[in-house]
């Protein structure tokens, strides 16, 4: 669909940009890409880059009553990685335009990811449709400013879940550890995709306040949580090993499961693979029913009530 | 008819003293429709039996102790007793089983109740059964007693239906024998009975009063204008009435509420609004758990003062709703309220409060100031119904400090019983009459209470409405916003918002601003929003309806109509307008009327951006213009339609003002106006006279004709009638438009004098004929004219043509005028004669100072009466200037103002008529001086004269 569009967009418009057109769907700019943007909506670019000097000239483009050029426009200007491409595309934004003319902006401006576009970006955050809101806090996150963190809080607050969720999951990417108590409180609230921040975020005293919901929220959420908190290295091994021996308390094959990709990961050679933490997760494992190397392994019947509960845990 | 009917009942009643008394009435049996209804006579009789009022303080049964005669309550139906307790003690006297069907009576020594199939009577004492009547097809509807009868009703169709059958019983009440009965078509209720006499009420407009003794009426009250419901004697006397209370006085006969002993409890509009302030005497009192019976207004009447006012104990009235009571003073001012534990059963109001009967045994006796629980005791019984005879029970107790009817009212509108939104709802509406600005406060919280029913919420949504302080409150819930991670729910903006539109609170904006733009104001409110920042802001909320439209005109969740729209066909669904949609609608509505020029220039681009803007929106937005336009044009239709109607009543104000018919005055002054054309006629004439070297002359010209109502004239008549002067005259005099008048038509004429060329311009000397006395003889003037005549020319004037207009002489002087010697008529006097001549002198001598002499003529121009005439001329032939009446205008001053001279060079002519304003000219050359009264032209003919007889008499 998006090659049918930039094809049309070719047809209209011709000449100098036929190549640059190819490229609408461009990867993100360097700063977009490093802050982990992803411009989904725009076609990978093939030709010569619009410049700083087009960007006028795009921009009037802008104004024009043809939606495929409006979209064109902005996908030209989102290839070009300059301030000055971002007044237009606020002018665009505040002009009242068609869903997906206001959420191809948005997410342009997501991967220019500059710090004047602030402004119009928090408005948007308080747009009536839920996804202008979670465009528009997604691009704050690809802005690398330090009132972003605040911006992204008060994404928890909204009402509608999806913004919630992404507001979670966007102030664990960018690593906002002033933010786990605002996390932990949506987490109480029922966010569940904040245990994944606050596993990305939290400290080793943050582990144990994780650890507290165990068994109070579904386990899914918990390991969402607990995958992030066992993969850093900033986080103690006895933290590791206390959550290794909780989730065992806990068992089940999810958990195994868990467990058992988690134990993948661990080194196999050298002094970690003999270290207390590989240890103590393949003593858990063979604790849970079921495992291989369990003492306790064995062939769960069908329709028993042990089978329920691990298809339940399954399930959940 | 009626009088004489009345004349042989009180004669019946002189003669037969015993008849008052029921034994001597017109009809033995009672109901009859021949019985005369309001008798003064037959009401005197009455309340001459009835005992001395005297206060309620003591039970009515036989044992003299505070009773409850209660039918049990169980779940099943089965096994239902009929069980008396005292009610200071709670002791249970004895309990019998019976299927009560309607509320148990203590009647003296026995107890009544009714099952389906009977009447059954109770020993109070023991509860034995004493007598039972069996009642086939009939509803018993209730019982009193006097003395040692009871006397009960029942009735067939009371709430309606074909058959109509009342019953009214007298039987002993401890043996059951029946002492009289009437049967009749149509409905009874309740009786009352007091001084040997019984009071049934009847077809819900009558009160028949029965002799005790025999059944016989002995009168009847009929109400002209109100419903009768039912009846009760009381110690303080005999009551009935509806939706109010009479007392049977001698004031009663009269049959109207108006001038009767009655009282309408001013309480307003109570939820579920009783039919009546007492039970139904018409309608059986059911005896297991009903609605009916559960909503009641309660009172105890206490003597009264005199005929005309009805008293009541402890002047409170009490509404009882279940478990809520409510008591009001005589004002119906709310005094307190109370929800108890158990749904009232029965109650009784008493001196000092109000004893109820809980369903669940709980006896309360409320403190009638306070409220407050002042005793109470619980039966281990469940109440289906329950009657009351508790009079005088007075238990002690303390009546407590009053509670807050703030506080109260809250904890009745949060009472989570939700069959009684009805009451709380009503304790809303009480709550918001209280004059508190912290009301509104308890209103909004109440408002956002989660439990709290729809109903009630609509209800404390519209008391908000009412509240016209503590908008703080409301601002401050305005500031709070949605917050998913506190918890905090967004204000309720479906109620702030229209109570902040009603108190016009225009500090609210910037907060409504916020909400308006803010995602979490819910969808539904939102054109509430929008509509409140049009309405409450001004040129500060511009920008911000500006983005708001601008922002969301092409987004998919503000796509939709804006307005609900009828079906596409017939019996389609109405389609809903998108509140989003609606709300982009109000916010260009509000651009359009407070935006000015740029604001509507910002919409219109807006609209006309058919690409972007949503087609609805734009729509609306040219319906903006559209309806702008066409509200123009009705305003400039009605403005037309207002003028129009201003011109009509001018123009008729003015027909009326027209004159019935023209003076002469009036058509000399039109013609004065036309006088161009005419004198060209004229001056054609002249010429071709002299051209053809006529001996004739044109002295003088008259013009008769018609005028009709439009101010044409017609029918012309010229004189001298040769042609072509005539033609012409005729087609001049057709053109001029004379003022219009209410006759259909009227004759007219108009004359003038012509000093032609050469003929009479050597008038005489510049004599005035204000030198007349004011009661000079016509013909003196004749005879004054006729001697100034001959006098020598005193001016050497050239001949004028008598229509120009000429200034004095640059040398013109004084003259010194001769004063001709009065030549006294045969037959006068010397003496007569001589002081006429004398007179002469003086007038002159006076009248000098404000004479213009001329060099010649006579002296025209009269004034009299403050009027002015017209111009004179000479030409030496008198026009009709002369007036009737033997007087002629002269110099003589009238009403303040000068008469003026104009000289001539002939003869004088004067004309009445004109304003009185001065005219002074003076004229030089012995031709005309016209003298100008009210603008007169100098020429202005001496016109003729509405009295036809007065210008035949100066013709010959």
């Amino acid at each position: 669909m998006t090659l049918v569009r930039s094809v049309l967009s070719i047809t209209l418009v011709g000449g100098l940009w036929l190549g640059a057109l190819l490229a609408l769907a461009a990867p993100a700019p360097a700063s977009a890409q490093r802050r982990g943007g992803n411009n989904d909506a725009q076609a990978e670019p093939t030709g010569p880059q619009p410049t700083v000097r087009d960007i006028d000239r795009i921009a009037a483009q802008l104004g024009s009553s043809n939606e495929d050029e409006v979209r064109e426009a902005i996908d030209l200007l989102s290839v070009i990685d300059h301030p000055r491409v971002i007044p237009p595309l606020a002018d665009l934004l505040r002009s009242g335009r068609s869903d997906e003319v206001t959420d191809r902006a948005l997410t342009a401006l997501r991967g220019l990811a500059h710090p004047s576009a602030i402004d119009v970006l928090v408005e948007f955050t308080r747009h009536r449709r839920a996804r202008a809101r979670r465009l528009a806090y997604q691009a704050l996150a690809a802005i690398e400013d330090r009132r972003i963190a605040e911006h992204l809080e008060q994404g928890l607050r909204d009402s509608d879940r999806s913004v919630r969720a992404m507001a979670a999951r966007q102030l664990g990417e960018i690593g906002a550890t002033r933010s786990v108590d605002t996390l932990f409180l949506a987490f109480d609230r029922g966010v569940v995709e904040a245990a994944a921040a606050i596993g990305k975020l939290g400290n080793r005293q943050a582990v144990n306040r994780f650890n507290e919901h165990l068994g109070q929220v579904p386990l899914s959420v918990m390991l969402s949580g607990y995958h992030e908190f066992v993969r850093r290295r900033d986080i103690p091994e006895e933290a590791k090993i206390d959550i290794i021996n909780r989730l065992g308390e806990v068992s089940g094959q999810m958990v195994r499961v868990f467990l058992q990709r988690y134990l993948d990961t661990l080194p196999t050679r050298g002094r970690a693979a003999r270290g207390r933490l590989r240890t103590t997760v393949e003593s858990t494992l063979r604790r849970i029913p079921g495992h291989a190397g369990s003492a306790r392994g064995r062939e769960v019947s069908a329709g028993s009530d042990e089978a329920r509960e691990q298809a339940a845990e399954t399930e959940e | 008819m009626s009088n004489l009917l009345k004349g042989l009942v009180a004669a019946t009643a002189a003669l037969l003293p015993l008849a008052a008394v029921g034994c001597g009435p017109s009809y033995s049996n009672a109901f009859s429709h021949h019985f005369l209804d309001n008798q003064e006579a037959d009401l005197g009789a009455v309340l001459s039996r009835l005992p001395e009022a005297s206060q309620d303080d003591s039970p009515e049964n036989a044992l003299d102790a505070p009773l409850v005669a209660v039918a049990t309550h169980t779940e099943s139906g089965e096994g239902r007793q009929l069980a008396v307790y005292r009610v200071d003690s709670g002791e249970q006297l004895w309990a019998t089983n019976v299927d009560a069907a309607t509320q148990p009576e203590i009647l003296g020594d026995v107890v009544v109740v009714s099952t389906r199939e009977r009447l059954v009577a109770y020993d109070l004492s023991g509860g034995r059964e004493l007598w039972h009547y069996d009642l086939p097809d009939l509803a018993y509807v209730g019982a009193t007693r006097d003395g040692d009868t009871i006397y009960w009703s029942a009735t067939v169709g009371a709430l309606g239906g074909a058959r109509r059958v009342g019953h009214v019983v007298a039987m002993d009440a401890r043996s059951g024998a029946e002492r009289w009965r009437h049967e009749v078509q149509g409905v009874f209720g309740q009786p009352a009975a007091s001084g040997g006499l019984v009071f049934v009420p009847w077809e819900r407009q009558n009160i028949a009063v029965l002799d005790e003794a025999t059944g016989d009426e002995l009168a009847r009250l009929r109400s002209t204008d109100d419903v009768i419901a039912w009846a009760f004697d009381h110690p303080t006397g005999v009551y009935y009435g509806g939706r109010g209370m009479y007392r049977l006085t001698h004031r009663n006969v009269s049959g109207t509420r108006a001038d009767s002993t009655h009282l309408r409890p001013p309480l307003g509009e109570l939820p579920r609004q009783p039919d009546s302030i007492w039970p139904d005497g018409f309608v059986p009192r059911p005896g297991g758990r009903s609605a009916r019976g559960r909503i009641r207004v309660y009172f105890n009447p206490a003597p009264a003062a005199d005929d005309a006012s009805i008293q009541l104990e402890g002047d409170t009235y009490y509404f009882v709703y279940y478990r809520y009571v409510f008591a009001y003073d005589l004002e119906g001012t709310l005094r307190w309220t109370r929800h108890l534990e158990q749904d009232v059963a029965n109650a009784e109001a008493m001196p000092h409060g109000l004893l109820t009967v809980g369903e669940q045994g709980q006896l309360t006796l409320l403190d009638r100031d306070t409220g407050n629980t002042r005793w109470e005791r619980g039966l281990d019984v469940q109440i289906a119904s329950v009657g009351v005879d508790a009079a005088g029970f007075q238990p002690g107790g303390e009546a407590g400090d009053a509670r807050g009817l703030r506080e109260s009212l809250n904890e009745l509108v949060l009472d989570p019983d939700n069959r009684l939104v009805a009451a709380r709802a009503y304790a809303v509406q009480l709550l918001s009459a209280i004059d508190n600005e912290e009301i509104t406060r308890d209103l909004l919280d109440l408002y956002q209470q989660r439990s709290m029913p729809g109903a009630l919420k609509e209800e404390i949504r519209e008391a908000l409405r009412t509240r016209r302080s503590g908008a703080q409150y409301l601002m401050a819930a305005l500031d709070r916003r949605y917050d998913y991670l506190e918890e905090t729910q967004a204000p309720p903006l479906e109620a702030i918002v229209p109570a902040l539109l009603e108190m016009e609170h225009a500090e609210a904006v910037p907060l409504l601003i916020n909400h308006m733009m803010d995602h979490e104001t819910p969808a539904e409110v939102l054109p509430l929003v929008v509509n409140a920042v049009v309405t409450l802001g001004q040129g500060e909320v511009l920008d911000a309806l500006r983005r708001f439209l601008v922002l969301y005109r092409a987004d998919s969740l503000f796509a939709g109509p804006v307005a609900d729209q009828a079906p596409a066909e017939e019996g389609g669904e109405p389609v809903r307008a998108n509140p989003e949609a609606r709300a982009l609608a109000m916010a260009a509505r509000g651009l359009f009327e407070h935006g000015g020029e740029d604001g509507r220039a910002q919409i219109s681009a807006l609209a006309a951006d058919t690409g972007r803007t949503h087609a609805p929106v734009s729509e609306y937005i040219t319906g903006l213009y559209t309806a702008e336009q066409e509200a123009a044009e009705q305003e400039a239709a009605r403005q037309e339609r207002e003028r129009l109607a201003a011109l009509e009543e001018l123009r008729r104000q003015e027909e009326a003002a027209l004159p019935t018919m023209l003076s002469q005055e009036t058509i000399n002054n039109t013609f004065a106006e036309n006088a161009d054309a005419i004198r060209e006629c004229v001056a054609n004439e002249m010429a071709r006279l002299e051209e053809e070297n006529s001996d004739e002359q044109l002295t003088q010209v008259r013009v008769l004709f018609i005028l009709s109502s439009d101010g044409r004239a017609s029918q012309i008549a010229v004189s001298p009638d040769r042609e072509p002067f005539s033609h012409c005259m005729e087609q001049r005099v057709t053109d001029v438009q004379f003022p219009r008048f209410r006759s259909r038509r009227q004759r007219a004429r108009w004359s003038v004098s012509i000093s032609g060329a050469g003929s009479a311009q050597n008038g005489g000397g510049a004599a005035t004929a204000s030198a007349l006395p004011a009661d000079a003889p016509w013909w003196m003037l004749s005879q004054y004219v006729h001697e100034l005549q001959a006098q020598p020319d005193l001016t050497a004037s050239e001949t004028i043509a008598w229509w120009e207009e000429r200034d004095p002489p640059a040398d013109v002087r004084e003259v010194e005028t001769q004063q001709p010697e009065f030549e006294c008529p045969p037959g006068m006097s010397a003496a007569a004669c001589e002081a006429r001549r004398e007179a002469l002198r003086r007038a002159q001598e006076e009248g000098s100072g404000e004479t213009a002499a001329t060099s010649g003529g006579t002296t025209g121009g009269t004034t009299g009466g403050g009027t002015t005439g017209g111009g004179t001329t000479g030409g030496g032939t008198t026009g009709g200037g002369t007036t009737g009446g033997g007087t002629t205008g002269g110099g003589t001053t009238g009403g303040g103002s000068t008469g003026s001279t104009g000289s001539t060079g002939g003869t004088t002519a004067s004309t009445g008529g004109g304003s009185g304003s001065t005219g002074s000219t003076g004229s030089t050359g012995g031709t005309t001086g016209g003298t100008t009264g009210g603008g007169t032209p100098w020429w202005a003919a001496t016109g003729g004269d509405d009295n036809e007889e007065e210008e035949e008499e100066e013709e010959e």
